[in-house]
């Protein structure tokens, strides 16, 4: 008994977070008006696709300023197919002058085809700019930079294919999971579907960041040219995170375009990717929940405070993202697991100072050169 | 002439003639050097002398401009570094420890024990009896069996120089090179590096680069002095502290320095 | 054939202000090691110093760039001195902080200026080539990039201030040991650096005109340029302003824009993988 008590105080502060977190998201439709519960369905989505950006940027220390793509390509395979059901061509369409549904939509008539489609894609494109991304000698940096490209690149590009895309106006009426032209799933069940991959998604990451390959991607942003030393590819570990990363930011567009029924360019652009990491940088990087507390923090600030300051809400982010690089560079969370650390440590070192091994350190008066 | 005889054994280690240059800079100038299997060769030189350049040619980091590096007869010269640590068994220590610091100390051994170093190992990978063993037994022969779950970062600098040393060790490499293990440390801690090594020895075969002379004095069987990046003498450290031109090059720039 | 040979001038007058910017990026990044993400907020600054000095105030255009040239200079010296300074060791918080710093002074123009400016063009009218019109202000912006890069190669290699500056770049400890303040050579370098983005913002204006968004485009370009030519190399920047600027110019004469900047973008990652130091590298230890 004494033994369970002493491993649940080892445990990290952020385990009991999660425990809290999810009591009060799983209550949560109870109390409060259904539009409420949509709204905090789509931050759930955000919280899926911050923990994508963690395993990314926080473990693996890529970060990434057009993880928004993915997200976005998501997005729009399933909006795309809510614009296509039962054959008809949409009007953004017809006034292109398109009479017959485009060959390469016709597999996302099946929402469920849309949805896998929407999970893969975005893996596949990350794999693909993987490789030309992480080869060894390219810097961190680089990646950065061609990320941000990415994003304006591919909002440029959405906008461009109009007739595929509608352009600037995006996708709407995009039905909660309607399958065989039965009714949408209500508000609340979606909402608890949202949540519960949400979980699913959580304990995947929870597992990967354990397990091996966690570890590795671990030294790879704490040490990466060591780590070539240590006999390791961490080329190819890269691409893989990247791809996992992208798969699980594709299933949060996925599940995002349905809880709010629109997918637009303001979603997949600069802007959006920016929000990710703002979210992220806020609730701490590296420890999953920090990812999943930001997503829900700030959105939930953003729902409140953007109504009075809309005009500079942009304005805000920039200053919050400088204040929490200066005074909790580690995140929120990350602060707090910090100190609970800290607190654990010297307690140990009290304990090991008390044997005689450390006494004998005897400084150098002149180190020899 | 009496001293080579001294040395028998066959070459891990045999450089011809080895020679690099950054923009006509000879760092490295038609250097040979033989290192015997099972015994601590110690590098010493004054500063710029181009000890780590010299190990940075012999583990890939640096390609040569000219010259040969055989390990045990096979050429390894101009291999890639993975290739280099992981076909041919020669780890490195870095100068100045160069941990994963946000790791715990037993994570850091058993990355370096890279018992998954491909995505396909990462994902079979399972901690077998085996390889806890293993990893006490490193943690052991380092002095932070006690620190295991400790984070690197909150390891005291020479601790972390031995976690370093761990780490090599962690890959059961033919071949350690040590760069200035003991820099930074204190009198009681470079002593006990010292004979880390010597046990290291037993098993092993060790290049050192070293500043400090006590600290040469303890662990070397055969000495290379490297001067302006060529090689001025070699031999036992007893023959080579009464060099005449290794006193003069020595003390000289070591006067130097103290000058600045 | 028309068509490429007017796209080639205009790509030109694109190569050109590549160049400017991009050069500021050599200095930053290349030599400092700093990723500025802020550097495309500088290009936008010196741009609105332009409409603020020429169309608000009614200075010549001349004194147009002296005055961007300062003024984008005196605040990239604050940020480097306020922010960035703390976090040289820091890479990952350096990019986020310059990114903060970006989003913030895009956001403060856009609240002053939310609408595109127009800045009148300095250098009127234009010559005809056979059946191709080249401005002559196309062929000012050409010879005044060039003039740059000669000034800032002698500033570089040939003054005591660029010595200082490869001294401090290349061994910070040892310099400092040397009795020169690495402090405000840094800061001076960085000044420079961004100066150089604001001309180039200020020489850009007359034919794009001036909006708080321009900033984000032209960081990802600049960032691009300076990576395919060597982050190092002002000449390898020379080639790849040339590359990239004429080669989206011309080709988007031919496509339209964005598919011009999705093929430029594929170009270049193929270029990164295949040689990771840049086209034009310098050797180092």
């Amino acid at each position: 008994m004494s033994k369970v008590k002493s491993s649940l105080a080892k445990l990290p502060l952020n385990r009991y977070f999660d425990v809290m977190m999810l009591i009060f998201l799983a209550v949560f439709p109870m109390f409060v008006k259904e539009f409420r519960v949509e709204m905090m369905g789509r931050y759930i989505c955000y919280a899926i696709f911050a923990l994508s950006l963690d395993l990314l940027w926080g473990y693996t220390g890529l970060l990434s300023l057009g993880h928004a793509v993915l997200f976005g390509i998501g997005g729009y395979l399933i909006g795309i197919s809510y614009q296509i059901q039962n054959g008809v061509v949409p009007a953004f369409m017809q006034r292109e002058g398109i009479t017959e549904i485009p060959w390469f939509y016709l597999p996302l008539q099946n929402p469920i085809v849309a949805a896998v489609l929407g999970v893969l894609v975005p893996a596949l494109f990350a794999a693909l700019i993987g490789y030309f991304a992480f080869s060894s000698k390219i810097k961190g940096v680089f990646f950065t930079i061609i990320t941000l490209a990415l994003a304006q690149i591919f909002k440029d590009f959405i906008i461009n294919v109009q007739k595929y895309t509608n352009g600037f106006n995006g996708l709407q009426s995009i039905k909660r999971f309607a399958i065989n032209g039965s009714a949408p799933l209500s508000k609340t069940t979606y909402y608890y579907i949202i949540l519960g991959i949400a979980v699913l998604v959580f304990l995947f990451c929870l597992w990967l960041t354990n397990n091996r390959v966690g570890k590795v991607c671990t030294s790879v942003r704490e040490n990466e040219a060591r780590l070539g030393f240590l006999g390791y590819d961490a080329g190819a570990f890269k691409i893989l995170i990247y791809t996992i990363s992208g798969a699980i930011a594709g299933l949060a567009g996925v599940l995002y375009a349905p809880a709010t029924s629109t997918i637009t360019t303001e979603d997949i652009g600069v802007t959006a990717s920016t929000m990710v990491v703002i979210w992220v940088a806020v609730g701490g990087r590296g420890n999953l929940t920090g990812a999943v507390f930001g997503a829900l923090l700030v959105n939930w600030a953003q729902s409140i405070l953007s109504e009075h300051f809309s005009s500079v809400w942009q304005l805000i982010i920039g200053v919050l993202l400088l204040a929490v690089i200066y005074f909790i560079p580690n995140g929120i969370i990350g602060q707090l697991v910090n100190l609970q650390r800290r607190f654990i440590t010297d307690k140990q070192k009290n304990k090991l100072s008390e044997e005689p091994v450390q006494a004998a350190a005897v400084v150098k008066a002149t180190p020899h050169n | 002439m009496s001293m080579e005889e001294l040395r028998s054994g066959s070459d891990i280690l045999t450089i011809r003639g080895l020679t690099v240059s950054f923009s006509g800079f000879r760092a490295i100038s038609d250097v040979d050097l033989d290192v015997k299997e099972g015994e601590i060769h110690v590098i010493i030189g004054p500063n710029g002398a181009g000890k780590s350049t010299l190990m940075d040619l012999i583990t890939g980091k640096t390609k040569a401009t000219e010259g040969d590096i055989l390990f045990r007869g096979q050429d390894i010269t101009g291999k890639a570094p993975g290739v280099i640590a992981s076909k041919y068994h020669i780890g490195r220590k870095f100068q100045g420890p160069n941990v994963f610091d946000n790791m715990t100390v037993y994570e850091n051994i058993e990355i370096a024990l890279g018992g998954f170093t491909s995505i396909r190992k990462a994902f079979c990978y399972r901690r077998k009896a085996e390889q806890k063993q293993k990893i006490e037994e490193v943690l052991k022969q380092i002095n932070l069996y006690e620190q295991a779950d400790m984070m690197a970062s909150e390891l005291a600098h020479g601790q972390r120089q031995w976690l370093e040393i761990g780490m090599v060790i962690a890959q059961s490499p033919e071949l350690i090179i040590l760069d200035e293990p003991a820099a930074g440390m204190t009198d009681t801690e470079t002593f006990k590096t010292g004979e880390m090594i010597k046990e290291l020895a037993k098993e092993h075969t060790l290049i050192v680069i070293e500043h400090d002379m006590e600290f040469v004095e303890q662990i070397a069987d055969y000495v290379t002095v490297l001067h302006q990046g060529r090689k001025l003498a070699e031999g036992p450290f007893s023959e080579v502290k009464n060099n005449r031109k290794v006193i003069q090059v020595y003390l000289k720039d070591d006067m130097d320095e103290e000058g600045d | 054939m028309g068509t490429f040979l007017s796209q080639f001038v205009n790509g030109l007058n694109q190569a050109s202000i590549l160049l400017i910017a991009t050069m500021g990026l050599v200095i930053i990044f290349g030599y400092m090691n700093v990723t500025n993400m802020a550097h495309g907020s500088m290009i936008m600054l010196g741009g609105v110093s332009a409409y603020i000095l020429m169309e608000v105030i009614g200075l010549p255009f001349g004194v147009a760039i002296a005055g961007a040239f300062i003024i984008t200079a005196l605040i990239g010296m604050l940020i480097e001195k306020l922010l960035i300074k703390r976090l040289y060791s820091k890479p990952t918080e350096t990019i986020l902080a310059t990114y903060a710093i970006s989003i913030i002074l895009t956001e403060i123009v856009r609240l002053k200026y939310p609408l595109s400016q127009n800045v009148h063009m300095p250098l009127p009218g234009a010559f005809k080539l056979g059946s191709v019109t080249i401005p002559y202000y196309n062929i000012f912006v050409g010879i005044f990039s060039i003039a740059i890069l000669v000034f800032t190669l002698f500033l570089f290699r040939k003054t005591t201030f660029g010595k200082k500056l490869g001294s401090v770049t290349q061994n910070r400890t040892m310099t400092e040991c040397l009795g020169i303040k690495t402090a405000s050579v840094d800061t001076l370098t960085f000044g420079y650096g961004a100066g150089l983005a604001g001309i180039a913002g200020c020489v850009l204006a007359p034919t794009t005109g001036v909006s708080y968004d321009m900033g984000s485009t032209y960081l990802t370009d600049t960032f691009m340029t300076n990576v395919v030519g060597g982050i190092q190399s002002f000449f390898g920047t020379a080639v790849s302003s040339v590359i990239i600027g004429e080669g989206r110019t011309v080709m988007a004469g031919f496509l339209n824009e964005t598919w011009a900047k999705i093929i430029i973008f594929m170009i270049v990652i193929v270029i990164i993988r295949l040689k990771p130091e840049g086209l034009f590298t310098k050797e180092r230890r």
